[in-house]
């Protein structure tokens, strides 16, 4: 095994209290992510549902406050690796890790106060890619996943309940507005960040029903 | 996995529901098992507590098959015979049927 194998096997990122192993098949938190976690607002008792959940760094932080929190991934390292580090930071109990595209691992009957999705939200040429490759991927034009996804979220939301949503300038602000509204859910940029070529946007939705 | 997910959780693929579950190491909650689609016959795995609910082109056969050989005496025979997405062998089903 050579050294850039060794090094970057199970890279360490801490925060706060807390220390998170991301093992090299597996998406380690960037500005994106901490968009994200700079954001969160979990209250006391909620479930929360982590889409697309990567090392579980949303999971753990949000399992603070959480009575529950279902953490989500389409990657089989990054559920081993949620899995592991929700037991690294004394979650065990709390946080339920499970394998599958998008919803498929959760049940219609399940729903969330607060569902949370760092989307693949880049446009590629390359339509689809490996493991890793899925945690940014959004297809040609960015938004297939992210479509997807908001088509089906309100299914799984309680009245009131919201969505925190991550995505890039890149991949078009206005359409994902636009399909939350016709979803019923009322979205806007709660935050956002300037990186090298893109704009990171916080996108908050909430059901109203 | 817990327990109460199977009361309410449908095949990702047909949607079909219930769907039946099998234990094979149970702690706090189930550590390894397998859930089964009654209706499409695709199986998926339970390890290290992870329910996997993965579609079929995800699958990885070489990751996966290791797992139905370890169960093989407690998967019904339908499943390591017609199961979707992969099956065992038919040496390795006729080795489960004389050790079972």
């Amino acid at each position: 095994m050579g050294f850039w194998q060794m090094s970057s096997q199970a890279r360490k990122i801490f925060y706060g209290e807390y220390s998170f192993a991301v093992s090299r098949e597996v998406y380690e938190p960037a500005e994106d992510t901490f968009l994200l976690v700079n954001n969160l607002s979990v209250n006391e008792n909620e479930e929360v549902l982590d889409m697309g959940t990567g090392c579980g760094i949303l999971a753990v932080l949000a399992s603070e406050k959480a009575r529950k929190v279902v953490a989500v991934d389409i990657n089989p390292h990054a559920v081993t690796c949620a899995k592991r580090n929700a037991q690294l930071n004394g979650f065990a109990t709390k946080i339920e890790v499970r394998l599958g595209n998008l919803f498929d691992a959760i049940a219609t009957d399940e729903k969330f106060d607060l569902i949370l999705f760092n989307a693949p939200y880049l446009p590629t040429e390359n339509e689809k890619g490996d493991l890793i490759e899925m945690a940014w991927n959004g297809g040609r034009t960015g938004r297939r996943i992210i479509d997807q996804f908001i088509d089906n979220v309100s299914e799984y939301l309680v009245n009131k309940g919201r969505i925190l949503l991550v995505q890039s300038n890149l991949s078009n602000l206005g359409k994902t507005l636009e399909r939350f509204s016709r979803q019923n859910l009322q979205a806007g940029t709660i935050a956002e960040r300037k990186v090298a070529f893109e704009k990171i946007l916080l996108i908050e939705a909430r059901c109203n029903r | 996995m817990k327990k109460k997910l199977m009361d309410i959780l449908a095949c990702p693929i047909d949607k079909y529901y219930p769907l039946e579950l099998h234990i094979f190491e149970e702690k706090d909650e189930i550590v390894e098992g397998l859930i089964i689609c009654p209706k499409c016959l695709r199986w998926y795995p339970i390890r290290e507590e992870i329910p996997e609910m993965l579609p079929d082109e995800l699958r990885d056969e070489k990751d996966e098959l290791p797992f139905l050989k370890k169960w093989k005496n407690e998967i019904p025979k339908k499943i390591l015979s017609e199961g979707k997405p992969f099956t065992l062998k038919i040496k390795e089903r006729a080795m489960a049927k004389k050790n079972s």
